[in-house]
Order: C-alpha cells, then structure tokens, then sequence
C-alpha cells in the first residue's frame, strides 16, 4: 500500500504534538481486546450502557445499527470490527462510548471503560508500526502512564470510509 | 417621525407587491380596460418605489417609478395600453426579481439600462403626442380625488411640483427621521426684480442659514445660472420658528412668500384635506398678498389630492397576523415530535400496568390521563402543524406567466386555468415542489398542447387549456398539471424506451398502457424530438420523479392520445410526519408509507405461483411480484415455512408489487428521524422513527427499493 502518502498526515500530526510540549491530553481510556485506548475527552458525549441495537440493511459489517437516544436516532460502531480485531461476545462491561466527530453523533461499542486521564504531550510518541491492535491509521500516538501503554486514538480517523486495511 | 426601515419588511413587503404587478399585468392582458386592476398595478408600483426609495435601492425605484408614472398616464386615459407596452413591462419585471434577488448579495449588478429607456420611451412617446393638459390652481378646479396611496415623497412631490428622485426621496425620509421640521416654502418674485438670480442665491443663502435644504425646484444651479424663473418651491429642513423663517426671506422683491410644516401624508391629514379647498388656495388665503396673483401654474400635472391607501402595510391597528421566525416554529414541532413519542409511550406503561395490576380505580385514573394527554398532545402537533401550513398559491402565483411567455413564444393559444390555490401544505414542501411542477407545466405547454393548426385539424378549438390544481385526499396533498393536449403516443414511448435499453422488446410487447407511460420517469428517456431551451434536453421527468420521491410523495401519469395528460404528483402534507403501516420481519419492525401502499392481503404458501423463479400472486386477475422484504434487505431471512404471511401491495415505479413480511402491527403516524451519517445510509430506507416502546422502526423508501431490485443491484 501507498504507505508515504499514508504516512504523512499522521507525521505532521505528531510534529504538532511534540512542537507543544506543555500541552496535556485529557483523555478517557477504555479496553478493547486487551489493550488500552485513549480519546480526546473533549470528543466524547457520553458513555451509556449496551442496549438495543436497529439492524440497518447493507451497511458495513462494523456497523451495527441505530439506537434511540433520547430522541436522537445515532449510529453504532463495533470498533472491533473497525480495527479488524477478534470480534467477541458483549459482557457486562460493554459500553458504547458516544462521541462527537465532525457535528456527528455516533456511538463505539467498547469492552469496558477505565477512567479519565492527563497525560502531557512530551510522554506521548509517535506511533510505530508495531503497536498491537489497531491500524496504524488510527493512532495519534502511544503514551505511557506507570508502564502502561495507552493509545491515543485520532477519533477523526474512525468515521472514514472506506476502513483501510494496513498490514 | 421616525422613519424605522427594516430590510426584511422592504423585502416582504416587495415579493407581495410583485405579485400583485405579476398577476395584474397577466390579468390585463386579457382585459386591458380593467379599471380597478390599473389602479392595483398602479398602487403596487408607487409602493414598490416608497419602499425601494427609503431603503435606497436606487435602481429598483428608477424602474418602478417609470412604471408608476405609465399606469399614471393609463389611469388618467392619456396612454392606451398596448401589448408592446405589457411585453415592456413583463420584462421590467423580470429584472425587478433580478434586482431582488440581489439584494442578499448586497451588489446590484444587473443592468437596468435596456428595460429603463424602453420604459422612457414610452413615456416620451406618450409626451410627444400630445402635451398634458395643464391644470391650474383654482377655486374653479375642484381638487380630483383619486384612489392613489400615499407617501411622504408625493406629499413633497406634489409640493414641489415635480416627482422625487430615489436620492431625494432617500434624503428626505432620512431628514424626517432626524426629527427636525421640514417646511415648505413658495416664493415668487416680483416682475420688477432685475437680477433674478443675484436674489435667488440670496434667498438660498438665508435657506442654508437657517437649515438645511432638502431640495428645491427649479435647482438651486439653475436659478443661479438664469434670470428667467421667477417662482421657487423649496423644501427644507429647519429648527428655527415659521414666524422667524418668514422674517429672514420676507424681502422686498418677494411678491408671495408662503410658508408651511411639510408634513408627510397620513391618511388623517388626507381626510382633513379633502374637506378642505384645494391647499394651495387656502394658504394663498391666509396670507397677505401685495397683488392679486395671476393663475398660479402648476407644473405638475395631476398630482393633486391623495386618498387613503388600501393595503395593510404599515397599518398600526387591527392586524392579527404576526411574522414569526420559520426556525422556532420548527424547535416547536421538534418539541411536538418528542412529546407524540412520549405519549405513546406512556399509553403503553398504562396498558402494560393494568395487564399487571388489573383494572381498579388508579389504573382507570391513569388510562384516562394518558387519553387527555393524547388528545392535547396530538392537537398540540396539529395546531403546530397549521403554523407551518402555507396556500400552495406561492408557487402557482409563478406559473401564468412562465405559460404565456412560453406559449407567445411558440405561438400557441393557451389558458391556463389554476384551481384550488388556497390548498394549503407544509412551507418546506411548497419549498421543494416548486421545480418539479414548473417541469410539468412547460412539459405540458411545449409538448403536449399542439400548435394552433394542428389543433385546428384535429377539431379542437385553437386554444388549449392547462389545468393547475391543488387538492386535499386524505393525509396527501394532490397537485394536478392537466392538458387538453395531444397525450402520450405510446408505440414512440416503447421504441424509445427499447432503443435507450430501459426495456426488453418482449417486456415493450408485456407492458400496459399505464406502464408503458410512466416510462416517461425513467432516467435518461425524452421523447422531444428536438432539443428546446423550453424543456431541457434527457434530464427531465425523470428528476421530477426524484425530487417527488425525495418528498415521500409519488408521480404518476395518465394519458390518452389526442385528449391529453394529467400528472398528479401525491404528497404528504408535511414532511415532518409520516403515516405508515408498520409490518415486522425477521426479528424487525419497518414502516412502509401509506402513500405507496395499495392495499394488504393475506397469502397462504399454495397461493404462490412461481414465475421465472420468482415468487408471485395473482390477486384479481393481475399477477403480482412478490419482493420479500427480509431478503431484499439482507436482514436475515425468516422461517419460510409459515404457512401464511402478509403481503403490503405497493404502488412504484409503475408497477403493483408487493411486499411480503411476517406479520401487521398495524397504522401509525411516525415523526421522521432521518439517518443522518453515511455509516448507516442504505438506499430504500429514507430514515427511522422512534416507536412507543422506544424501539426503533426504519422506514422504508419504497420507489428506491423497488428500482434497485428492478435494476438487479438487490
């Protein structure tokens, strides 16, 4: 695959992030097949309980369907099947992290959520190639909090389409 | 006074005074002597120029102000109206809404030019032929009362013996604004002065000491260039008394000096007036003149007493309408939306209680809460619903017009007789409906009326008629467009249709009348032989079709050859609300709208026939296809060993074709959630709605569906 052109967006992305070293992400953290991840806090909604899910007819296999949100008729990611992860059975800790992307409402089914952390800009590097789980597309960068690698997922990246496939 | 000048009232004020101009140049085409529609022409143009002048859109008061001044001159007899004059006029028009439509753009670059000097053409054409009577100021000329509606610029007009320019008129609304007196002042010279113009500058000198001139005719430079005027009109705007006015200009070789407060025209002032003499005369009165004047001349020709104006705008009193943004009627509706929701809901927890609870005297209490609560809330709805409610008679104000010029241009003999424009619907559909109905009425002008001799021919009378109308049918609005016209040929459809690979031969040779017709609908197909600007090229009927279907309405079409063609376009009243028959399969419940379904019957496994491997039902000797839902959605396929199951007989594309589901729910009114992300867009499902259990139900875009299936991709 074209990996320069792939590539040069997200570079430029963590030039940005090292350029600033004061800065600090808050972001919340959440499990998903083993690893930790981390968004941008300011990005998120809401986080709300499995429920329901509205099949939608012919749509991509990571999505899942509509659910009612108060009155509000949102879309609903598998992130696992986003980032071509081992799909696995919903438990009691599922959640579906409702997050805003580009004025739009949509919601990411996750394994559980852990808690919100700050993390400053200079602990965060930019991302390998060797990073378990998800594409390289969709990452940030990799922080590291007590020896626990988190990654920060670029939330911007999830609501593409098509989901590229980067081995 | 304070003049308050509020762009978006200009604008509406505008659009309506448009129409009227539009519907009465129409109106006199046919009947050119129509008094009382010269007047409304008349008063529309005059208050188009107020309006335009205060605003300060010079251009748009040029035009009017020439138009104003034409129907002046019909009004008085002095001009007959000729057709070169309407076609003049329709023009101006045009570059009116041009001007208008500039006007968020905040530039004006449309050229006025042409239209403007056929305009004065006009005019001086008129003045050419015979100079206007001249009327003098006399007690023997009792001042004429005429319908004319009033403004500030003719009450100074009127004054100063001359119309007002935009800029004028501009400055001398802005100088009321500033609440300073205006006055009005008449000054004649004395036959002994010598150096008429030393002691006009003189007198415009005292003016600009004591105030400010607005304006003055002759012109300031004109006087001070000539010795031959000998009598000034002066408005101008001073904080100094009259008294002390008058005792700065009272000079010797002043012969009349007459000063009054200029006071814009009020209806009030009006009525005072008409009781009164003619006001020239009556001040001539009140003063002490050193010689008897000769007749007074006055320059303008007929512009003498007002009358009260008609129209609403402006009144202060009485008006029980109020303008309210569309936006907060929408957040209302919104609201509206979630409580029907919530309403239903709460039908169900009762329902659900008294199952649980059995029925005593707090779950009676309760039903019959939850039924108050129904009734307000589905009347709150309605009533927000009539908010949004607008005659379809904005959009069919435009079609006599876009009907005559294309049939002056074809030279074809049409009436177009419009019927039931007060029908009201929903603004956002009258928004959208506007450009599919245009469509069809010149599809029906161009070519479906023939041309007069062919007609003729055919033992028709010469003039065709096109049929506009608008109706209420149950929850749908109907519009109609009907032609008296030569009706579809449907051998040239089906060629066509088979030359452009819509159709097979054998499927050509298959297909119904009615079938074949709405071939007309399929993308890429024009039977217009040739290419005219009037009708577009290939694109056409079948973006009608589109732009319908984007309004969950649906077009069809009924011809015969050589009586004519009816499209009539069904909508639903509004956008925001749906009825639907909600139908579960598999393990989901979808909406399928009223507006397409026919009828729903049960079928039993051995009722299916089997036609190239396709399932169908002959129900009254017609065969019907049968699409089962679940498969054509991919949504997991149920037992298909039930031995009965629904069918929900559609109307799209054309065709009856029916829908097999598992079971009814039944019919509901649904608020349409639309699915706002391309995550979840699939074609054939226009959106979703929230149900009383708080479920979801996606609703199902049945011409979208169809045509997929049809074209092989489902």
């Amino acid at each position: 695959m074209s990996n320069t052109l792939d590539k040069l967006p997200v570079v430029q992305n963590n030039q940005n992030l090292v350029v600033s070293d004061e800065e600090v992400f808050q972001l919340v953290t959440f499990f998903l097949g083993g690893e930790v991840y981390g968004i941008d806090i300011l990005a998120v909604q809401e986080i709300i309980r499995m429920q329901n899910i509205t099949d939608v007819p012919r749509t991509a296999d990571y999505v899942e369907g509509v659910i009612n949100l108060r009155g509000k008729v949102i879309p609903i990611i598998d992130l696992r099947k986003r980032f071509n992860l081992v799909a696995s059975e919903e438990t009691k800790d599922s959640r579906i992290i409702v997050v805003e992307i580009h004025h739009k409402i949509i919601g990411m089914i996750v394994d559980g959520v852990s808690k919100v952390i700050r993390l400053n800009a200079d602990l965060v590097e930019p991302p390998s190639l060797i990073v378990g789980g998800a594409d390289y597309n969709y990452i940030k960068g990799v922080g590291r909090i007590n020896d626990q690698l988190v990654i920060l997922l670029d939330i911007e990246k999830i609501n593409d389409v098509p989901a590229m496939v980067v081995v | 006074m304070a003049i308050e000048i509020d762009l978006q009232d200009f604008i509406d004020e505008a659009e309506d005074q448009i129409r009227v101009l539009n519907d009465g140049l129409l109106a006199l085409e046919k009947d050119e002597n129509n008094e009382e529609i010269i007047n409304e022409v008349f008063r529309a143009a005059h208050t188009l120029k107020g309006g335009s002048g205060l605003v300060g859109f010079s251009k748009l008061t040029e035009l009017t102000h020439h138009l104003e001044s034409i129907f002046d001159l019909i009004r008085d007899k002095k001009l007959a109206l000729t057709s070169m004059h309407l076609d003049v006029m329709f023009e101006v028009l045009d570059v009116i809404m041009e001007l208008m439509g500039e006007i968020d753009s905040d530039q004006f670059t449309t050229d006025i030019e042409p239209v403007s000097k056929k305009l004065k053409a006009i005019l001086d054409a008129q003045k050419n032929a015979g100079s206007p009577p001249i009327v003098s100021v006399k007690k023997s000329e009792p001042a004429k009362i005429e319908t004319k509606p009033f403004d500030l610029s003719d009450g100074a007009a009127e004054f100063i013996g001359r119309d007002l320019t935009a800029e004028e008129a501009g400055n001398l609304s802005k100088m009321l604004s500033e609440r300073d007196p205006i006055y009005e002042i008449f000054i004649r010279i004395s036959q002994d002065c010598d150096v008429v113009s030393l002691f006009m500058f003189m007198i415009f000198n005292k003016i600009n000491e004591l105030g400010e001139l607005v304006l003055s005719n002759p012109p300031e430079e004109e006087l001070q260039n000539n010795d031959d005027f000998k009598e000034v009109r002066i408005l101008f705007s001073s904080i100094v008394l009259i008294d002390d006015i008058r005792k700065e200009l009272q000079m010797p070789e002043v012969e009349i000096l007459l000063i009054e407060p200029f006071q814009p025209e009020t209806p009030e002032t009006l009525l005072e007036k008409l009781f009164k003499e003619d006001p020239v005369e009556a001040i001539l009165s009140d003063f002490v003149i050193k010689e008897e004047p000769k007749d007074i001349e006055d320059p303008a020709p007929t512009k003498s007493a007002l009358v009260v104006k008609e129209d609403s705008s402006g009144s202060k009193s009485g008006s029980t309408t109020l303008r309210v943004d569309s936006v907060k009627i929408d957040v209302l509706l919104e609201l509206a939306g979630e409580l029907v929701i919530n309403k239903t809901r709460f039908v169900q927890v009762q329902q659900d209680l008294e199952k649980i609870l059995g029925k005593n005297v707090k779950t009676s209490d309760l039903k019959e809460t939850v039924t108050q609560l129904m009734r307000i809330s589905n009347e709150l709805q309605e009533s927000i619903m009539q908010l949004r409610m607008v005659a379809v008679d904005q959009v069919f104000s435009r079609f006599p017009r876009v009907v005559r010029d294309i049939a002056n241009k074809l030279d074809k003999g049409i009436d177009l007789i419009v019927e039931g424009k007060d029908t009201e619907l929903d603004k956002s559909v009258v928004e959208e409906i506007g450009d599919p109905l245009m469509h069809l009425v010149r599809n029906s002008v161009d070519h479906g009326i023939e041309s007069k001799a062919e007609r003729k021919r055919k033992g028709k009378s010469e003039t065709g008629t096109v049929y506009l109308r608008a109706f209420h049918q149950g929850s749908s609005i109907v519009l109609e467009v009907q032609d008296d016209g030569k009706g579809l040929d449907i051998p040239v459809i089906k060629s066509k249709a088979v030359q452009k690979n819509i159709i097979t031969e054998a499927e050509a040779a298959s297909m119904s009348d009615k079938e074949a017709a709405n071939l007309v609908f399929a993308p890429g197909f024009s039977t217009a032989e040739s290419v005219s600007d009037l009708s577009g090229r290939g694109v056409g009927m079948d973006v009608v079709k589109k732009n319908v279907e984007r309004l969950n309405g649906v077009v069809e079409i009924v011809s015969e050859k050589d009586v004519g063609s009816t499209f009539t376009i069904k909508l639903p009243l509004t956008l925001a609300i749906i009825s639907a028959m909600l139908v579960r399969t598999s393990r989901n419940i979808y909406a399928i709208p009223l507006v397409n379904v026919i009828e729903v019957v049960e079928v039993s496994k051995k009722d299916i026939v089997h036609i190239a491997k396709k399932e169908a039902i002959s129900i009254r000797n017609e065969t019907i296809n049968i699409l089962r839902l679940d498969e054509v959605l991919q949504i997991g396929n149920t037992n298909r060993e039930l031995e009965t199951f629904q069918v929900v007989i559609v109307m799209a594309v054309g065709e009856r074709i029916g829908f097999g589901v598992d079971s009814l729910i039944g019919e509901q009114d649904l608020v349409i959630k639309s699915l706002d992300s391309h995550l979840v867009e699939c074609p054939g499902i226009a959106g979703a709605s929230i149900l009383g259990d708080a479920s979801l139900a996606l609703i199902v875009d049945v011409s979208t569906l169809v045509e997929k299936v049809i074209a092989g991709i489902y």
